[in-house]
């Protein structure tokens, strides 16, 4: 009896201090993030811009959206960023560090420079991309000129500018690829031992060590990657004020709309445009279309690591 | 799973704090304005020493979107105010950034009189950015006969008026560099687009490798082809009544000319030059300025860069050419006024719309019109000696004359017109696309506009 | 019959052609940056003169003077320091604390906050930039740096995760002393957790210099006063005005990307241990 009031008293304590301790977290949350949700929500169903009050005119903004071909788009570009970029990006990742996690000479060296990138502000490394993009006088070009390969116009040609930005993430992959080689170093090398006693070649301890081993780090990576694909940015509002100057006014999604990103259109919408009430139900979409995408890879997540037996 | 479930817990807990929430930020939001009284009477005190200090004169705040010689140009003009008048005193900042400026004026910390080309006007405009100015006008019984119609009408809309004009005219006429065609065999400029296709046809030079060095066709810049170039064929993105026609015949005539072009060169070649001209453009490696391209479709302010940045350049400027048929198109181009407006929100009115009057009166405009290199929206300046001694200018006057100039139309969704036009310009541009197709695609694509 | 030599052998080749490869993809990895300096060293006309040549024909140092000129650089540093500084302030009082909370007390709502964690990370900005806008404009708070620096003091998902991954790592037996010698949670917190959480918090420190010295969004919607800019703002800015100078454009970027760099070398190992552990981006 006893016992179970002090547990009680016990349990009270530490629900006030653990309230207490993630106070200015739960604060930061409702006003960082609840507020914004809900008032964008509300916002979705008005119309207004940045000098007028949000007026009430009910489902309109989403019939607009549905029947706007830049919408979809934008749509369309932001999901090849999301499921052609994301995946090479972290193959290319997973190669990197199955290739780095062996290597001996010059190791801190090696990762200093993959890893460099990474750190380098966006505005920055976008900045000397676009000028190596540049057909005539960029590097790029006149390096595959010497292998007798004729460039394309990259970020001017609509065929080509979204594997411009595949080819500028892959630079990028530094991250990813530093998480992954991490945890294939992991893996204790006592099941190599093991497993090539019992004969088995290099593809058998690929595929059923390495891989298990190291899935779960790859399929958050994947979560992390696919969120951040949606939010797929800066990048390209870099590239477009760039080829147009500060032009104003202009609300340009690049070459034929091709680099046009879903986050970019919002932009365009709220601060171009002017119609905010368009952008912020734009935004609740995007938000719903992310949060559904993590639930779901969450689920297979949950999946593929117990389908591996892996723990 | 547990977690699993919690995740979706935390979700549901977070969409019901959302309900919960929206009506206590109601009352927040009460206290908020309290608070911004608050500051409001602190930033007056913060005030409160520049106006002592210069007793009576008012601030005004003036935005202008011009940098380098061009904001020198608006000091001469906010100067030549400050000294007019003891009321007010005006304090200029450049700001090219259309999105600052949209953020400032939602804020209170925004301007009071902001510099806007007529097509900004129209955006600005239709999302209730901008003060009516009709009153100010009525009451100070304003002679709208000293400027061009043209120029009054781009500051009107729904018959009030909503800006005055500084400068005005058909912006976009034709460059060509006479060195190269004359080694062509040529000593005139072309007056027909037949004529300056054939031109260009020997103009152009490729290298070794088919990439080109010499460009004749004015496929750059690209405002320039996707208006003058087809201006030229009659062909009209928009009627009077603001009714977009996207499948015009002259546009497809046009395009087909242009495509025409892009084919025999090789579409990859040609993007790339238009790529590097893009690039270069205005800068000493401009591929007019070096010699790399014939004609070019551009501004009045081209001479002063060619003076910069390679005075050497044997050029000559003529109206933009029109077509066999329709000669008359000769010189048509966008209509482009530069005008001062007034925000909602400006916080001091009055001193507002006198710095307005000035910047559009006959000494004001003089000074904008005469630095700038513009062509004037006030009549008594079209034949001033000074404006007139400006390089190239002349013709550009005289394009203005002739009264072809197209405005902008007064359509809410303008700027997003564009943004779908440069879209389906780009898909013919490469080849992706028939201009038929393009452009039948675009009609349906901007039926939801307004 | 295949013999030991034969192996070495193969080792030896298989050794070779990895280190070749890696090699090679250092050099592409790198080339951005050769281009980046190489360029800021060389005239706008000699970087648009054919052929192409990675290194500058004739050397000057003309685009770092005229780039300072035009982006007014230690006074856009100075504004970017005191944001980074601020930031980092906030994400080392708020952090800790709520991965204490999370980590190392037992409550009912260390499981709910720990699922919303995740939750708030997939919030896209563009959901929360408008109605955040409309409220610091209502403050009147645009135009200083309150909102760029105000979230900080409430935490951020990302680093929290991190904190509290490392702070799960530290064993109980010491705070249960602790508990026994009459410390309250306040005081384990800031006597036994706190100074056992360095190596984390310099982490985070770092994650949120880069954050801070990198943001763009932000400034850009709400620093509009040009003496107010941050350096990433004056660099577009600059960008903007000058998008065809490309060497003065490679001159802004390199001197905004060298304290980065900088930066970066000293401190490479806590980086390296904060994206291992965390598997997060900066």
């Amino acid at each position: 009896m006893k016992k179970r009031v002090k547990q009680s008293v016990k349990d009270k304590r530490n629900n006030l201090n653990g309230f207490l301790f993630a106070l200015p977290w739960i604060i930061g949350f409702l006003c960082f993030s609840i507020y914004p949700l809900a008032s964008s929500l509300y916002y979705s169903f008005t119309s207004f811009s940045p000098v007028s009050d949000p007026v009430w005119i009910g489902m309109k903004n989403f019939q607009n959206i549905f029947q706007d071909p830049l919408v979809v788009k934008s749509l369309k570009n932001t999901l090849f960023m999301s499921f052609i970029s994301t995946p090479l990006n972290l193959l290319c990742a997973l190669c990197l560090a199955l290739i780095c996690a062996r290597q001996q000479k010059a190791k801190g060296v090696v990762r200093t420079i993959y890893f460099l990138p990474s750190v380098i502000p966006m505005v920055a490394g976008t900045m000397v991309w676009i000028w190596m993009f540049d057909p005539t006088y960029g590097i790029i070009n006149s390096v595959l000129a010497k292998l007798g390969i004729r460039g394309p116009a990259w970020l001017l040609d609509p065929k080509t500018t979204r594997w411009s930005l595949v080819m500028m993430g892959l630079w990028h992959v530094g991250t990813a690829m530093l998480v992954i080689m991490n945890a294939v170093q992991e893996v204790s090398s006592s099941y190599y031992e093991a497993a090539k006693i019992d004969g088995a070649n290099v593809f058998d301890l690929f595929f059923h060590i390495t891989i298990p081993g190291i899935a779960h780090v790859i399929v958050y990576q994947a979560i992390l990657n696919l969120i951040n694909s949606f939010q797929y940015f800066q990048q390209v509002y870099i590239i477009v004020r760039a080829s147009s100057g500060n032009a104003i006014g202009l609300a340009s999604g690049g070459p034929a709309n091709s680099i046009l990103m879903y986050p970019l259109y919002i932009f365009h919408n709220a601060f171009v445009y002017m119609d905010m009430g368009k952008a912020s139900a734009m935004a609740w979409l995007l938000f719903l279309v992310v949060a559904a995408m993590t639930v779901i890879m969450i689920k297979v997540t949950k999946r593929v690591t117990e389908g591996m037996g892996g723990e | 799973m547990r977690r699993y479930v919690a995740f979706t817990m935390a979700l549901v807990v977070a969409s019901a704090l959302l309900a919960g929430c929206s009506s206590k930020d109601k009352t927040e939001d009460n206290t908020n304005t309290t608070a911004v009284s608050g500051t409001a009477v602190q930033e007056s005190k913060e005030e409160a020493p520049t106006e002592s200090g210069d007793k009576t004169k008012e601030i005004v705040n003036y935005w202008h979107i011009h940098t380098g010689d061009e904001a020198k140009v608006e000091d001469e003009l906010i100067a030549a105010y400050n000294a007019s008048q003891d009321k007010y005193e005006v304090v200029g900042l450049s700001m090219n950034d259309q999105q600052k400026l949209i953020v400032a004026l939602s804020s209170d910390e925004g301007p009071d009189v902001i510099f806007s080309s007529n097509a900004n006007l129209t955006t600005y405009y239709f999302n209730g950015l901008l003060k009516d100015l009709q009153e100010y006008a009525d009451r100070d019984q304003i002679d709208f006969s000293q400027w061009t119609d043209k120029a009054i009408q781009a500051c009107t809309f729904d018959g009030k008026l909503y800006a005055m004009p500084e400068s005005g005219g058909s912006a976009i006429q034709m460059f060509y560099n006479k060195d190269l065609l004359k080694a062509a065999g040529y000593s005139e400029p072309p007056a027909t687009m037949e004529e300056l296709y054939e031109m260009s046809e020997k103009i152009t030079k490729l290298d070794g490798n088919g990439d080109i060095e010499v460009m004749g066709y004015p496929l750059f810049p690209l405002a320039s082809a996707r208006q003058e170039l087809i201006y030229a064929f009659g062909g009209r993105w928009w009627d009077e009544e603001g009714n977009l026609t996207p499948e015009s015949e002259g546009i497809l005539e046009s395009l087909h000319m242009n495509l025409q072009v892009r084919e025999k060169y090789g579409i990859e070649k040609v993007q790339a030059f238009v790529g590097t001209a893009n690039t270069n453009r205005y800068t000493e490696q401009d591929m007019f300025f070096t010699g790399h391209q014939a004609f070019r479709f551009d501004g009045a302010w081209l001479p002063t860069m060619i003076a910069n940045n390679n005075p050497d350049l044997n050029y000559g400027i003529a109206l933009v050419p029109g077509t066999k048929a329709h000669p008359e198109n000769r010189g048509a181009s966008r209509y482009e006024a530069g005008t001062v407006a007034m925000p909602v929100n400006a916080k001091c009115k009055e001193g507002a719309w006198d710095f307005i009057k000035f910047a559009s009166s006959h000494e004001g405009s003089k000074i904008m019109d005469f630095g700038r290199g513009m062509t004037p929206a006030r009549i008594d300046l079209m034949d001033d000696p000074d404006l007139k001694s400006i390089p190239g200018l002349e013709v550009f006057i005289e394009a203005t004359k002739q009264g072809n100039g197209i405005n902008y139309p007064q359509i809410k969704d303008y700027a997003k017109y564009v943004s779908l036009i440069d879209n389906a310009l780009d898909l013919v541009y490469n080849g992706y696309q028939t201009p038929e197709e393009a452009m039948a695609d675009l009609a349906e694509q901007c039926k939801g506009l307004e | 019959m295949k013999t030991i030599q034969y192996y070495q052998r193969k080792k030896r080749v298989l050794r070779l052609l990895r280190g070749s490869m890696v090699f090679l993809l250092c050099v592409i990895f790198i080339t951005p940056f050769i281009v980046m300096i190489s360029t800021s060293f060389r005239t706008n006309s000699d970087a648009f003169t054919k052929p192409v040549s990675l290194l500058p024909r004739v050397w000057t140092l003309d685009n770092f003077p005229a780039a300072m000129k035009v982006i007014p650089y230690w006074k856009y540093m100075g504004n970017t320091l005191l944001i980074t500084a601020l930031s980092i302030i906030g994400n080392l009082l708020s952090t800790p604390m709520v991965a204490y909370s999370l980590a190392k007390i037992k409550w009912r709502g260390a499981s709910i906050i720990s699922g919303l964690l995740m939750a708030t990370m997939m919030i896209p900005y563009s959901v929360t930039m408008i109605p955040l806008y409309k409220v610091y404009s209502a403050l009147h708070l645009t135009n200083t740096y309150v909102p760029l620096i105000l979230p900080t003091f409430f935490g951020s998902s990302y680093f929290i995760i991190i904190m509290r991954q490392f702070m799960t790592g530290i064993s109980d037996s010491l705070l249960d002393a602790a508990k026994i010698d009459g410390a309250n949670e306040f005081q384990r917190y800031l006597r036994i957790v706190l100074p056992l959480c360095k190596p984390a918090m310099t982490t985070v420190a770092i994650y949120a210099f880069m954050n801070a010295w990198s943001d763009y969004l932000a400034p850009m919607i709400y620093i509009t006063k040009t003496e107010k800019l941050t350096l990433s703002l004056g660099l577009q800015q600059f960008m903007g005005e000058y998008s065809t100078d490309w060497a003065r454009l490679m001159a802004a970027a390199l001197i905004f990307v060298i304290p980065v760099v900088v930066f970066y070398i000293i401190f490479q190992r806590n980086f390296v241990q904060g994206v291992s552990t965390s598997g997060l981006k900066a």
